[in-house]
């Protein structure tokens, strides 16, 4: 084990592709350990690939696609600063909404902060924000949309901790809320603090109207895919299916923006980014079956009860040591690797599988934004032009948000268990 | 998201066919599923065999795909040490990372060749497919694989790929994830 750990640390270092660097770690540790069990490489490989459930991976990868390429966050953002673009710092609030309504759409962080961040930093920067703070807010921002559903990242650990996907949906919501209005608070005080300007919107109460009825097919998504997947209606895959299909629908029919061109692209890059997700997935399918060789995750876990913490001092450690992780690794190869070592320990710990997928989830987020690895980050300052630091620092503020929401849903477990009990209780 | 093109016309060549098979089994992924839902809630009936099909297509969506990943080069990776090598030094780091990767890439269709041989006989239970069609996959990854780390080795050698590589690399680290 420490052969393939020190073979995949140093691997990474040179730059190898992360889900490579896994399977060439893997093959050393065969090679040096057990070269009588290396036919199990590529068994485990094809197992990693052979998932029904993760079909919805492209599907919903290329449901976000269409509306990227049909207008959609044009459309949002015109909305948000119809809601709230007269308060103090509009643009900053709107960028928040935006990211909220965009991530429980779209499922994807890395899309929410490309696309919102493309339209808003730039109308920041002219309307007198300073650029980190405008980056820092789309960066913390997208973090949304890895607790809200549909996320990405969610079907992700159902699928590695084998949790109902359903009950993750929904004890997301009331977290990803809580995420919100905490960095509205925030948006609102630095705004009282920098005298941010308000935007003059709406021009008039017809154009308003307009507006809401144009955005009303899109508002109507996030309660279509949750909603099927948590009444029964349809499984993950086929929710993210019926989801693209809407999402042709309307860019097809209701705003005109779909052509066939754009359809092939967005079927080609959803295809691409799915098989880079699903190599890693793939690679990382020998490092658990190696993990489970070696009794790791059971060593960890009966170690850690003989310790005999409360779970919520426990959810503690385990998001202290997964924020420390998120700073070197991405939030797919975190949940995958971190989720078969955790999930034993939760499960002795007697903690709520739910609870602790949405507080890991929320942790790992909060490590799309935290450097020298994360993801957001990188899109941002691709975007803004900035140093990944210096939009760090200005994301420093709002992150502050996604830590408190983890404090109060490792402290009061209602908060992420109130839903999925109550709508769609346990059997 | 845009689509990064390669240096190399005759890599190009190569890739340009394989993302329309990619985009075509996607499609026919998502209609399968649809179809399946509609008849479910419509007719009550069910297409046997139809979620085993759409499994083999994601297999293969997925292998193909991340050997078009190879071609482009946007495979997720940590750069930050890279970045701070000389260009020289760069250029040596890419030429190891080519040569290790198409070994890797043998390696797996290697092994790969020996487990099919013994398992691959086997009939998939609702397709009644022997269960190679499906394994048959991870050797072709394995081999397109190979062969596009050969390509890029080469380019490189020949000092036609390295720039280029470097941004497309950064530029991919960013786009990729969720």
């Amino acid at each position: 084990m420490t052969i393939m750990a020190i073979t995949w640390v140093l691997l990474l270092a040179l730059g190898f592709p992360i889900a490579y660097a896994l399977g060439m770690a893997s093959l050393a540790y065969f090679l040096t350990a057990h070269p009588e069990l290396l036919p199990v490489l590529p068994q485990r490989v094809f197992a990693g690939l052979h998932s029904y459930a993760l079909i919805a991976l492209p599907l919903f990868m290329f449901m976000g696609q269409i509306m990227n390429s049909t207008g959609i966050t044009r459309r949002l953002v015109d909305l948000c600063l119809l809601l709230v673009g007269r308060l103090p710092g509009g643009l900053g609030m709107v960028n928040v909404i935006s990211s909220m309504l965009f991530g429980g759409i779209s499922g994807s962080s890395t899309s929410d902060t490309a696309s919102i961040g493309s339209v808003l930093i730039p109308e920041m920067k002219k309307r007198g924000y300073p650029l980190h703070h405008a980056s820092g807010i789309t960066v913390a921002s997208s973090t949304m949309g890895m607790v809200l559903p549909p996320s990405i990242p969610m079907v992700i650990f159902a699928i590695a901790g084998q949790v109902s996907i359903g009950r993750l949906f929904l004890g997301g919501i009331l977290p990803g809320l809580i995420v919100g209005v905490l960095q509205l608070a925030a948006v609102a005080w630095m705004a009282s603090r920098n005298h941010y300007p308000r935007e003059e919107h709406p021009p008039s109460w017809g154009a308003s109207g307009v507006l809401l009825m144009r955005s009303m097919h899109v508002l109507l998504m996030p309660i279509l895919l949750v909603g099927s997947i948590v009444f029964g209606v349809a499984t993950a895959t086929e929710s993210a299916a019926i989801g693209a299909l809407y999402a042709v629908a309307i860019g097809g029919l209701v705003h005109r923006e779909l052509t066939w061109k754009k359809c092939l692209d967005a079927l080609i890059q959803s295809a691409r980014l799915s098989a880079q997700i699903m190599m890693i997935i793939a690679f990382s399918q020998v490092f658990v079956w190696m993990l489970a060789l070696e009794r790791t995750p059971q060593a960890l876990a009966e170690g850690l009860v003989a310790l005999n913490l409360s779970p919520s001092v426990l959810l503690l450690i385990i998001v202290a040591l997964v924020l420390i992780m998120g700073t070197v690794i991405d939030v797919s190869p975190g949940i995958l690797l971190l989720t078969p070592i955790f999930i034993p320990v939760v499960a002795q710990a007697g903690i709520s599988q739910v609870w602790f997928g949405v507080v890991f989830v929320g942790a790992l987020a909060v490590g799309a934004c935290t450097p020298p690895v994360g993801t957001c980050l990188n899109v941002c300052a691709a975007i803004s032009g900035q140093s990944i630091g210096t939009i760090f620092r200005g994301a420093l503020p709002f992150l502050a948000a996604n830590a408190i929401m983890l404090l109060l849903v490792i402290l009061f477990p209602e908060l992420v268990l109130f839903l999925p009990d109550w709508l769609m209780p346990a059997s | 998201m845009k689509s990064q093109t390669s240096t190399s016309p005759w890599l190009n060549r190569l890739l340009k066919p394989l993302e329309g098979l990619l985009a075509v089994m996607l499609m026919a992924i998502w209609l399968v599923v649809l179809l399946q839902v509609m008849l479910r809630y419509g007719f009550g009936i069910s297409i046997q065999g139809a979620n085993e099909s759409i499994v083999l297509l994601f297999v293969y969506t997925s292998a193909l795909g991340a050997t078009v990943g190879l071609g482009h080069k946007e495979h997720l990776s940590v750069s930050i040490l890279i970045d701070r090598l000389s260009t020289q030094n760069q250029r040596r780091m890419i030429l190891l990372h080519h040569g290790a990767l198409a070994l890797f890439h043998l390696a797996i269709a290697g092994l790969s060749l020996g487990w099919i041989a013994t398992t691959g006989q086997f009939i998939m239970p609702s397709t009644e497919l022997p269960r190679w069609i499906a394994q048959i996959s991870i050797p072709l990854m394995g081999a397109l694989g190979a062969l596009i780390c050969l390509l890029h080795g080469i380019l490189t050698f020949q000092n036609e790929d390295v720039p280029q590589e470097r941004r497309d690399s950064e530029t991919s680290s960013r786009e990729v994830g969720t």
